[in-house]
């Protein structure tokens, strides 16, 4: 899995200018709107698209393939894409939490910077069995769809987050046990996918 | 002993189907596997690597179903089929630590042995390669984790001779190593002649043949002259013919040919063209 890790990180180098751009800039937005939570909430654009970039590698190149007749077992592909997604969502969440020390918020942020983590996790958990059923290309409609609801869904809920009528740490729980329930649901579902796939 | 053993292996996909394919591997040597495009070599080959579910019949691979091998069994194969697969963004170097992580047994002395011989340059990114350098890259990462069984789709496909003969020569040296066999399709017939044992012709989706190449080579002959000629010798020793206007041919069994009747050697090439084009008496 270490090889394969190494291979994704490799393959998005070439975006590292761009993500390192686009986090200055949100931040710099952020800091002077005095906003964290725009900051936070665009952190899951971040993790959601190394996703969808580090997928689009694999389809140009036909990794896939390579990977499956070379005998890596289709558990450990799948695996390896759950383990690079968490480790996006980590950095994300780490930034998160960076961006609310530096703007000296209250707890609520860096609860909001955890649902957003966490709703970020629920896009993943639904995008990787569409990406292993019907690759990134032809999924791509169907996640517009899914991230537009979400960036939505973030949106409404920073309306909540920002009334502060709800106890945010019960609602971070929530996501969080909703999104690893849902990542062990959407992994098994993607390796069946990936068993049952013909190359 | 035998590496891989097919035993009526059947794949239906639409209008082809593959029919009770049957032939093996045996330990220590190369099987070529022959055909025209659509001939169903692929199919074969994906079924052994367990890529697609065969609709009938049984693959083994070192004596174990091949959908049922672990992870140790597969890591005992090596393989190249069309286009690389290899990530695009990665160096040559990078490959190799990419791929020191994913094979076990990985030797990242022998890749670099072979990266030196093929002229590989450590700081090209894979995009940057030529289809043949890809090809060679490819075959570099099959050959360097001490596989025992090789399974190569066209991997000659793309390289110039001198190339293609560095690497057949790379394959005659894998198998000098006990125990270890090669499965190989090539259109380059000219190649499987020189390092194949064995040849496994498949024809519209239906094995014609299963034989040493010594024994091939023992058994058919060509004939030629006219049409006339070719009917004197009978159905029974000329497997298909061809004619024009300026006269005919056919491969012969040459121990059906009556007394007397020069044949020329069939090489491999000639016998898939008669067996496919030829005409039958």
């Amino acid at each position: 899995m270490k090889g394969l890790f190494y291979k994704d990180l490799l393959n998005l180098k070439t975006h590292f200018f761009y993500y390192a751009l686009e986090i200055a800039v949100f931040a710099a937005v952020s800091y002077f709107m005095e906003n964290v939570y725009f900051f936070c909430g665009l952190m899951i654009f971040l993790s959601v698209s190394a996703t969808i970039s580090n997928m689009q590698c694999d389809e140009v190149d036909g990794f896939e393939k390579f990977a499956v007749l070379s005998g890596i077992s289709k558990k450990k592909l799948v695996g390896e894409k759950y383990l690079f997604s968490a480790f996006a969502l980590l950095v994300s969440a780490v930034l998160g939490a960076a961006m609310n020390l530096v703007m000296r918020s209250d707890k609520a942020g860096f609860f909001a910077d955890a649902i957003y983590t966490f709703s970020a996790l629920l896009v993943i958990d639904v995008l990787y069995p569409l990406f292993f059923r019907y690759g990134v290309e032809k999924s791509r409609s169907l996640y517009v769809l899914i991230f537009a609801g979400t960036l939505l869904l973030a949106a409404a809920s920073g309306f909540f987050i920002g009334g502060a009528e709800i106890d945010l740490a019960l609602l971070a729980a929530i996501f969080g046990v909703f999104g690893a329930l849902f990542t062990a649901v959407s992994f098994a579902i993607s390796v069946k996918i990936l068993k049952s796939k013909e190359y | 002993m035998n590496c891989v053993e097919i035993e009526n292996l059947c794949k239906s996909y639409g209008d082809f189907s593959l029919k009770n394919i049957s032939f093996c591997v045996p330990e220590g040597c190369v099987v070529g596997l022959i055909g025209e495009n659509g001939a169903g070599k692929t199919t074969t080959i994906k079924c052994i690597l367990s890529a697609v579910k065969a609709d009938g019949g049984t693959v083994k691979v070192f004596g174990k179903l091949a959908r049922e091998l672990g992870a140790d069994e597969r890591a005992r194969i090596g393989v190249v089929t069309g286009g690389s697969g290899l990530p695009s963004n990665l160096s040559v170097k990078q490959v190799e630590k990419a791929m020191r992580g994913i094979f076990r047994g990985w030797s990242g002395e022998s890749f670099c042995r072979y990266a030196e011989k093929f002229n590989l340059s450590a700081d090209k990114k894979v995009r940057e390669l030529s289809g043949g350098m890809k090809q060679k890259l490819a075959l570099a990462v099959a050959l360097s984790h001490e596989s025992d069984l090789l399974i190569l789709d066209e991997p000659t496909t793309g390289l110039d001779p001198v190339a293609r003969d560095d690497v057949l020569e790379e394959f005659y040296e894998y198998i000098q190593r006990e125990n270890r066999s090669v499965l190989i399709t090539s259109h380059i017939t000219g190649d499987l002649e020189k390092i194949c044992d064995y040849i496994a012709f498949i024809h519209n989706g239906a094995l014609l043949f299963f034989e040493e190449k010594d024994k091939l080579y023992e058994k058919y002959g060509i004939v030629r002259g006219d049409m006339a000629s070719i009917n004197r010798l009978g159905k029974d020793a000329v497997v298909a013919y061809t004619a024009s206007p300026y006269g005919a041919s056919a491969l012969a069994l040459k121990e059906k040919l009556p007394k007397g009747v020069a044949a020329e050697r069939a090489g491999i090439e000639d016998i898939m063209l008669y067996v496919i084009k030829g005409e039958k008496l």
